[in-house]
């Protein structure tokens, strides 16, 4: 029981850090990435790779140790990021969703179908997991400081990015792009350094997955699980607040985690339908909160530097 | 207020969390038996069957007065067809349930074996084919029901040959199943004499299959052979025949679904298909009069046999334990009992009520036992994999037959 909800708590952790990427982007850039699955899938796919014992059936055998691989994770999503930025980033709130829907689409398919890149569908096993011989049933607590650790840290990173100058400078473009213009500040590349930077971030989450789960296939990153659920945390969260989405990471991951549970209650003939019931409970949560609560649990979080604080 | 609301959040959560802890604490007398198999998405109509020959075994086996007396039950989770899910189900069954047995998983044995094998919990997969389950590293407590690929790859390919046609394609799933059965099937095809024009592979789920129709037409191949699942596999067929692409198909135990006849009407008369099983085994004739007499309809899609005989030598192996053993490491204890139940040598008992209660009379006598099981003879060897035979299935006026069992030849 400990160790499932030890389990339950990394897994929370991990898409706490994609949440959080995708909070600044959206929260407080206002870039509606609905591509955040596929900067997720590419870190999970590096950190395999770059980590991965020679062989035959895909590209690796680089054997770049545990932490280290965490950086390639970054900055190969980060890099494709920066690519992706050129074209799309000329778009503005639906089309550049739409675009960046369609990319995780393409990047999903090249991913599924590549085999000598990502050995395909069959996904990739045996990935290293750090210290896990010394400790296969205890694993999970583990892996718990490891995944918990940075989450922590990340949270305040950001906490600290979107109060620094250059922070403002962000959230200044999403309320008025022109009037950052006019204060001499060029937009398209700050909203590309926050793209590149949330992309980058959810790549070291994917990193994290892999060497928690020890082994990666494409299904892992269906638009369901990949970027649906992460934006269904930050929007019941409330975006633009980094503690809000926290709280609605563990929320909705709880939600689904235990929906799993509701289904000891169902009926006999009702328990084969359980897997649509909770896809059903997550879409109700959604409605929910969009019709009682649209700007979140917690809403957008007022930022006001100390030296304006009447006190 | 914002107390008030993060003070609401967390009381849902630990109001969840409990829920977890009341669901835990259940089930102390009984014995159970994990279940975790596909429930919902492409691979659905095979998991609620399965589902089905588990409960018929556990009611077999609780007629017969249950392993060391007791009474079975069966705690049933959608494992999905995403692996993500996957692992979550079985650290369900695992962690919180606490089951020693599982009857599962339909596919990815891997992810589930390095969850299970270092807690000590026996995995029987019905349905996991491919070659490489056989080389997991499981500490021998990942078993399987069913054949490897391999057998069936070859018999598929033999088949085509014999039904008279010299040129083949294939369109395959895109996916761990899919494609060593297409390569496995065209490679033997070639080496009995016929040609394999093209195997495309199709990813699952698509609205239209025409662009891989195309492809796999080109040249005229004599018969489509389709590692397919039903739901695409259904979809191909109607645009194959609409479009003129094919009018001859070969199946695997992918489309071993009466829906496949149900839903495309009568131009699928005279189809053959393969899957593993057996047909001519009085064992196989015992199961299936159970289970028409239970759920009123034969099997719906194929598998239900490896399934029954999943859950039944776990339950023949629980009562053939040492009850200390038992009560010390339960998945241990099923482990090493299950060669001894299942194999030779022993007297042979088969699978139905009256077969299993002899079984457990026998056990409770102390005599070695040998279950010949409704897919096969169920005898593992050292990689806890079984040979058996592979079934040749027909679908003659709408419904869909079996014909002949094949028995592979060992290496």
């Amino acid at each position: 029981m400990l160790s499932y909800i030890a389990s339950y708590l990394v897994m929370a952790s991990i898409y706490g850090i994609i949440a959080l990427a995708l909070n600044f982007q959206w929260g407080f850039s206002g870039l509606m990435n609905f591509g955040i699955g596929a900067s997720y899938m590419l870190g999970a796919y590096s950190a395999a790779l770059l980590s991965s014992a020679p062989t035959a059936e895909h590209l690796g055998g680089f054997g770049v140790p545990f932490p280290l691989d965490l950086v390639g994770a970054a900055i190969i999503p980060g890099f494709i990021a920066f690519l992706i930025g050129f074209p799309a980033l000329k778009l503005k709130g639906g089309p550049f969703a739409i675009a960046t829907l369609a990319i995780h689409e393409i990047i999903y398919l090249i991913v599924h179908n590549e085999m000598w890149l990502t050995n395909g569908v069959w996904g990739i096993r045996d990935i290293s997991r750090p210290l896990y011989s010394q400790m296969p049933q205890q694993y999970d607590f583990f892996y718990l400081l490891i995944a918990g650790g940075m989450l922590i840290g990340f949270y305040f990173f950001f906490q600290k990015a979107v109060r620094s100058p250059w922070g403002r400078v962000i959230r200044g473009i999403k309320v008025d792009e022109d009037m950052a213009l006019m204060s001499g500040k060029y937009a398209w590349s700050y909203k590309m350094q926050s793209f590149v930077l949330g992309s980058a971030i959810a790549g070291i989450a994917g990193g994290l997955f892999v060497h928690y789960t020890g082994f990666v296939s494409p299904t892992n990153f269906t638009p369901l699980m990949a970027t649906f659920i992460v934006w269904l945390m930050v929007m019941v969260g409330g975006s633009g607040n980094n503690r809000g989405v926290l709280v609605g990471t563990f929320f909705v991951w709880g939600v689904w985690t235990g929906s799993e549970f509701l289904t000891d209650f169902f009926p006999g003939s009702m328990e084969t339908r359980a897997g649509f019931m909770r896809m059903f409970l997550m879409g109700i949560i959604l409605l929910i909160v969009i019709i009682t609560r649209p700007q979140g649990i917690f809403g957008k979080e007022k930022i006001i530097p100390k030296y304006l604080r009447s006190e | 207020m914002k107390n008030l609301k993060i003070g609401i959040v967390i009381f849902v959560l630990i109001a969840f969390l409990a829920s977890f802890a009341a669901v835990a604490q259940e089930k102390q007398e009984k014995l159970t038996l994990g279940a975790l198999l596909i429930m919902s998405g492409p691979l659905a109509s095979f998991g609620e069957t399965e589902y089905n020959a588990v409960n018929l075994a556990k009611e077999h086996l609780n007629e017969a007065g249950g392993p060391q007396g007791k009474e079975l039950v069966v705690d049933l989770v959608d494992s999905t067809t995403n692996p993500s899910n996957l692992r979550d189900a079985t650290k369900k069954l695992v962690n919180v349930k606490k089951v020693p047995a599982i009857v599962g998983p339909n596919i990815r044995s891997d992810v589930v074996v390095s969850i299970t094998a270092p807690n000590h919990v026996v995995t029987i997969s019905p349905t996991n084919t491919p070659e490489w389950v056989t080389r997991l590293d499981d500490d021998d407590y990942n078993f399987r029901t069913t054949v490897s690929d391999k057998i069936q790859g070859q018999i598929l390919g033999k088949l085509a040959w014999e039904r008279g046609f010299k040129t083949a394609s294939s369109i395959y799933v895109n996916d761990p199943y899919g494609g060593p059965l297409s390569n496995i099937a065209c490679d033997t095809f070639e080496e009995l004499g016929g040609e394999c024009m093209a195997e495309v592979a199709y990813n699952p789920g698509k609205a239209s299959y025409k662009m891989e129709l195309l492809m796999a037409s080109r040249g005229n191949p004599d018969v489509l052979i389709m590692p397919a699942y039903v739901e695409d596999g259904i979809t191909i067929i109607r645009e194959a025949i609409a479009g003129e692409y094919f009018d001859q198909f070969l199946f695997t135990d992918g489309m071993f679904a009466q829906k496949i006849a149900d839903e495309t009407g009568d131009v699928l008369n005279d189809m053959y298909g393969t899957s593993p099983g057996t047909s001519e085994s009085p064992s196989y004739n015992l199961y299936h009069e159970a289970f028409r007499g239970k759920y009123g309809h034969e099997p719906k899609a194929g598998f239900s046999e490896q399934a029954y005989d999943a859950a039944i030598v776990i339950g023949l192996a629980m009562a053939a334990s040492d009850p200390d053993a038992y009560e010390e490491d339960p998945g241990k204890a099923i482990r090493d009992n299950l060669r001894s139940v299942a194999n030779p040598p022993g007297e042979k008992v088969t699978a139905g009520a009256e077969s299993i209660k002899k079984a457990l009379e026998l056990i409770e006598a102390g005599e070695d036992i040998n279950y010949e099981g409704a897919a096969g003879s169920v005898d593992f060897d050292e990689n806890g994999d079984v040979i058996s035979g592979i079934l040749i299935w027909k679908i003659e006026d709408g419904k869909i037959k079996t014909v002949r069992t094949e028995i592979p030849e060992r290496e």
